[in-house]
């Protein structure tokens, strides 16, 4: 009787493992890769034989394949980034080995990385993530956020507006309504939400119109600025890799009070002073608060009872710092010769 | 708004500090403040008085004026129209350094112009350094001594900027509003200003027509024995540092009061009012006022203007008008000192394009009591000029007052995570001017009239908290108890997806949400108008709706790398996908009247991109556990028409795929199991030159040994920083032998490389090559 397919799975992912362990090289990843996930690969053939197990079998069987499938795919893109990483060139300069494969691996956009990094990070802490819309309702992106129609802070934002009155989101802070709304949260809660937010400017080397923000916030029964200053210590220092210090500074947003901006030593010139600190040894990363009471009751939350941190910082800023990108349009660009670099 | 130091020590008594101590003891404390420069004369600068004009004999538009410093006279010559006999002036003696209209400085020389020598010249503000004002001389105060060094009068100040936020704009958009700021934090006491005191309000001077307009209050002052003549120095220097022109010291003393107390202020020429009853009213649509810019506005219904006897005199809260301004001759005027709703003027001065340090802070709102202080400091200087008081208006229906907030002071320590003793808050409160009751367990706490930011107990945590210095505050180490199920469905497939099209050979890029009207004339698509969602204010006219295909974009991202691409025939050249959302109208959506869905799309370019595609979508379908036969209900792949890519040169075939993410999320038949991880390495972003590559072919024979990573090595290392790309394009066997062919791309980080340059290292490998390989160069 032949072995069930469960266990040919286990023994194709510990061959496949072991194979991928022994390449010497960049070039015998490919066919490696062809051998195990491609579309005629070892891994695709059992998978195909799924069809033929009876419905509960099929179930776990499909899980666990796709578990090996995911392992083997991520071990695979591990591996040719080790390659990459000794080779002494930057990664798109040289091509040209033995005859061309069908493909070689292709590479993922260093924002999504960043917030695959910053999920990391902040799930390690307990914060759910959250999405909401990208083209939003005014009372979401503004007056239930405490900033009514003649507010100046209103005023001064570059809103895209479309033609029947909508908005096209210009922070992530209405994700911490529609997310309390929608999935029925009640403190004690943690959540983030990475996302696209529009602002009407022109662009330059650190401006664009679409770009990504990070809106973190955290509510229980005795959420503090404390709490708030942990959790920005722990989040900058995982993604750079460095101890780093933060400094809270007075400022003001209509959806939180106390208000603050949240400077953190330069993590190029080590608070030397550098042109990309104009030569003050911080930079600003983000601004914060305890949220305001309005927009608690917004969220049904009883403010007597309930208080917490929010935050909202900019994505690109992080990933232009980790990977010494000088240019925020390059994100948008489609540049193969940057957008190849990263992964 | 800038700030000068020597005010703030007016006001100020006994502040010690540095300016540079009290730009970082407001940056951690109150807002973003820094030292932003110096403002002082030059020593070299003397008071000098004209005696005598008269034309140049050589040219029309210049006069050669005679100076004199008390002792002797010289002449020099000068092209300003507003000097007249018996007025001092700033002169520069040859061998003084001053500013020129780009800020740089230039040393003043013994010049002829025009065949007269002209031993040093007569000043305007900008040559002084003061203010870019150079459309004549800088008239100077007549009280002045003759022959004296003018910054003997005029103290060198340091300016500081501040970034003030909008909530302090009611109160720290001046000089006494940063000193008492800085006051609280440093615990000294405020010199306050002298004020006069108002007789009282009579029916000797206008009444006041407001129809149903929300004017919290208007105060009018009238007064006589006015004289328009130069400033004090000392007054036009803290005007100067303030950003702002003198003009004469009836308009001065108003601005002045503006940046040291907050308050706008206007004065009329009483004498060119058209009447006597005050007003102010809606303008009527089309209405017109010429300001005192001259230049002529046309208002709306929804702009205020002040009236006298109904007509127009003013852009409320503003700008005065040209004809009822102050003028050399004016010697009565009538103060407006009031208080506007501040929508209404941030929308005017938006329209109108007029944003003036008035309607600045009224459209911040600023405190109805605060036009007392304001009125009866204007008062006190024109009193000491010699002026006189006829008469005080004071329409003030509702006064103002600040709310009382009951406040817990244990709430302090609460938020802060900080233990803060009740005592601690009470001194800070005091310190700032509130007025605390804590007699009961709540304590009932009222702010001052201008911190109209303060009305819940969050804003007086704030007030403790920042001045006790947010530093103080420890970081809580955060308890680490991992999230049980961090990532929805639809973010765990997002990262599948994206590690699967990785893996497939797929490069991932982001475009923008616009849609972009030549990239969808690119591959022949075009928006249903009819669901596209319109942007009103967008950033160009090509990308006036959102996107409803991620193709358009991604096949333009294509192109923008194709000269970058490799130049022979590769099965697939490249491939890229994009995960992102599409906008229709709609009402299925989250948000009324639209509807978002996310879509996964990717083009592959080769001779076996078609292959590519059908394997990676049903890899793609594979994984949700939907049955491959099923591709139509979640979108569709194809191949891009071949005239449209031959028209962009592209002579392989151009494949492309794109799904209906969302319902691809919705129709799986298995749970995701994606695994969180740190997001690969930091890898550092290394640019590409922005130099001309040039491109080399090189062809050689071998024997079949020699392998193609021999070859390039042997390229790489003899090119070092120089060769960009190695590219074989051709390999055939013939006679025993392999002969391969290169491109090779030369290209320097640092420069143009010239032919030279090119044949040096060309030659060089090829030598190599010959010697190292036994290649022959064919």
């Amino acid at each position: 009787m032949t072995e069930p397919l469960t266990e040919k799975l286990q023994h194709l992912r510990t061959e496949a493992k072991h194979a991928l362990d022994k390449a010497a090289d960049q070039d015998s990843l490919e066919p490696w890769r062809v051998k195990y996930l491609g579309r005629k690969g070892q891994l695709a053939r059992l998978i195909k034989d799924i069809s033929q197990l009876d419905a509960p079998a099929r179930k776990s069987a499909g899980q666990l394949a796709n578990t090996i499938k995911q392992e083997l795919t991520q071990a695979f893109t591990a591996r040719a980034a080790v390659f990459r990483d000794h080779h002494s060139a930057p990664a798109t300069a040289l091509s040209g080995a033995s005859l061309p494969p069908a493909s070689s691996v292709g590479h993922l956009h260093p924002i999504t990385l960043s917030i695959r990094r910053i999920q990391h990070i902040f799930a390690r802490m307990g914060f759910i993530v959250a999405e909401g819309p990208l083209v939003e309702d005014p009372a979401y992106n503004f007056d239930l956020l405490n900033i009514p129609l003649h507010h100046p802070a209103r005023a001064e934002t570059d809103t895209f507006h479309t033609a029947s009155g909508s908005v096209l989101r210009t922070h992530t802070s209405p994700v911490q309504l529609r997310a309390v709304l929608a999935m029925n949260l009640t403190p004690p809660f943690s959540v983030i939400s990475p996302g696209r937010v529009f602002r009407s400017e022109s662009t330059d080397a650190s401006h664009e119109h679409t770009f990504h923000q990070l809106e973190a916030f955290m509510v229980g029964e005795r959420v503090t600025v404390a709490d708030f200053k942990g959790v920005v210590k722990k989040y900058f220092s995982d993604f750079f890799e460095q101890n780093v210090t933060t400094r809270l500074r007075p400022s003001y947003f209509p959806f939180v009070e106390p208000g603050f901006e949240v400077d953190m030593s330069c993590i190029i010139c080590q608070q030397a002073g550098c042109s990309v600190c104009g030569r003050t040894g911080w930079l600003e990363m983000m601004g914060a608060g305890m949220v305001h009471p309005n927009v608690l009751k917004n969220m049904n939350i009883d403010h007597t009872r309930w208080q917490g941190f929010a935050f909202g910082g900019g994505i690109d800023r992080l990933a232009m710092l980790r990977h010494h990108i000088d240019d925020v349009r390059l994100f948008m660009s489609g540049r193969l010769d940057f957008l190849n670099q990263f992964s | 708004m800038k700030i000068s130091y020597n005010w703030l020590q007016e006001l100020l008594p006994d502040l010690n500090s540095a300016p540079k101590d009290i730009a970082e003891l407001l940056t951690l404390h109150s807002f973003e403040t820094e030292v932003a420069g110096r403002l002082a004369v030059n020593p070299k600068v003397q008071v000098r008085k004209i005696i005598k004009l008269e034309p140049h004999p050589n040219a029309d538009r210049l006069q050669l004026a005679t100076i004199t410093n008390g002792l002797e006279k010289i002449t020099v010559v000068c092209g300003a129209p507003n000097i007249k006999i018996g007025q001092l002036v700033p002169y520069s003696p040859p061998g003084t350094a001053l500013f020129d209209e780009t800020g740089q400085d230039f040393t003043i020389k013994e010049t002829t112009i025009r065949g007269v020598t002209s031993p040093g010249m007569l000043n305007s503000l900008r040559e002084l350094g003061l203010h870019p004002e150079h459309a004549g001389i800088w008239i100077l105060p007549d009280d002045l001594p003759l022959g004296t060094s003018l910054a003997d009068h005029f103290p060198a100040d340091t300016i500081l900027k501040a970034e003030i936020t909008p909530n302090r704009a009611h109160d720290c958009l001046s000089h006494l509003g940063i000193a008492r700021e800085i006051a609280a934090l440093l615990a000294l006491e405020v010199k306050p200003p002298p004020l006069a005191e108002l007789p009282q309000p009579s029916s000797s001077i206008n009444g006041i027509s407001l129809g149903d307009i929300n004017i919290p209050r208007y105060m009018a002052v009238g007064f006589t024995n006015l004289v328009a003549k130069p400033s004090p120095l000392c007054l036009q220097a803290y005007l100067l540092a303030s950003g702002a022109k003198p003009h004469n010291q009836l308009v001065d003393i108003t601005n002045y009061v503006m940046y040291e107390i907050g308050d706008p202020t206007h004065l009329f020429d009483d004498q060119t009012l058209p009447g006597q009853i005050l007003g102010v009213r809606p303008a009527t649509d089309g209405e017109k006022i010429t300001a005192l810019d001259n230049e002529v506005y046309q208002l709306t219904r929804d702009d205020l203007v002040i009236t006298i006897d109904d007509k127009a005199v003013a852009i409320a809260g503003i700008k005065g008008g040209a004809a009822t301004g102050i003028n050399p001759s004016t010697t009565s005027g009538l103060l407006e000192s009031a208080n506007f709703p501040p929508h209404a003027i941030q929308q005017t001065a938006g329209r109108l394009n007029l944003s003036t340090e008035a309607s600045y802070r009224f459209a911040r709102g600023l405190d109805p009591n605060l036009i007392d202080i304001s009125t009866r400091r204007v008062a006190y200087l024109l009193l000491t000029s010699g002026a006189k008081i006829t008469g005080v208006m004071d329409y003030y229906p509702k006064p103002s007052r600040r709310p009382v907030i009951k406040f817990d002071p244990n709430q302090v320590s609460q938020f802060a995570g900080l233990n803060i003793a009740p005592d601690q808050v009470k001194d800070i409160l005091i310190r700032l001017r509130c007025q605390v009751d804590d007699t009961a367990h709540l304590w009932a706490v009222t702010g001052p009239d201008d911190r109209l930011d303060l009305n819940i107990p969050p804003d007086l945590i704030e007030e403790v908290l920042r001045v006790i210095g947010l530093d103080k505050i420890p970081s809580r180490t955060p308890n680490i108890t991992a999230a049980s199920r961090p990532l929805s469905d639809r973010v765990q497939w997002r990262e599948l997806t994206r590690d699967l099209l990785a893996a497939a050979g797929f490069t991932e890029t982001y475009n923008y949400s616009f849609s972009h009207q030549p990239s969808l004339d690119l591959v022949g698509q075009t928006l249903d108008k009819s669901i596209a969602i319109e942007i009103t204010n967008p950033i160009s006219p090509e990308q006036k709706y959102l996107r409803q295909s991620l193709l358009p974009g991604i096949y333009g991202h294509l192109l923008a790398n194709k000269s970058k691409l490799g130049k022979r025939a590769r099965s697939v050249e490249q491939a890229i996908f994009e995960i992102g959302r599409i906008f229709t109208r709609g009402d299925e959506g989250i948000v009324e009247g639209i509807v978002e869905i996310e879509h996964v799309a990717g083009i592959s370019w080769g001779e076996e991109g078609q292959a590519h595609i059908k394997g990676t979508v049903d890899d793609i379908l594979d994984q949700f556990s939907i049955s491959r036969t099923d591709l139509s209900r979640f979108g569709q792949v194809g191949l891009l028409d071949t005239d449209t890519r031959l028209a962009q040169k592209l002579n392989t075939p151009v494949a492309f795929f794109e799904l209906d993410f969302d319902r691809l999320i919705n129709s799986a038949e298995r749970d995701p199991d994606y695994q969180l991880t740190t997001g690969g390495p930091g890898l550092k972003y290394q640019a590409s030159s922005k130099y001309p590559p040039v491109y080399r072919d090189l062809s050689i024979i071998v024997s079949p040994q020699v392998t193609i990573e021999q070859i390039q090595g042997l390229i790489e290392d003899t090119g070092k920083d120089l060769i960009a790309d190695v590219d074989l394009f051709d390999e055939y066997q013939h006679q025993g032998q392999t002969s391969y062919a290169f491109h090779l791309k030369y290209q320097s980080p640092h420069r143009t490389l010239t032919d030279q340059d090119i044949e040096k290292i060309h030659h060089k490998i090829i030598s190599v090559l010959t010697k190292e390989l036994n290649a022959q160069i064919r």
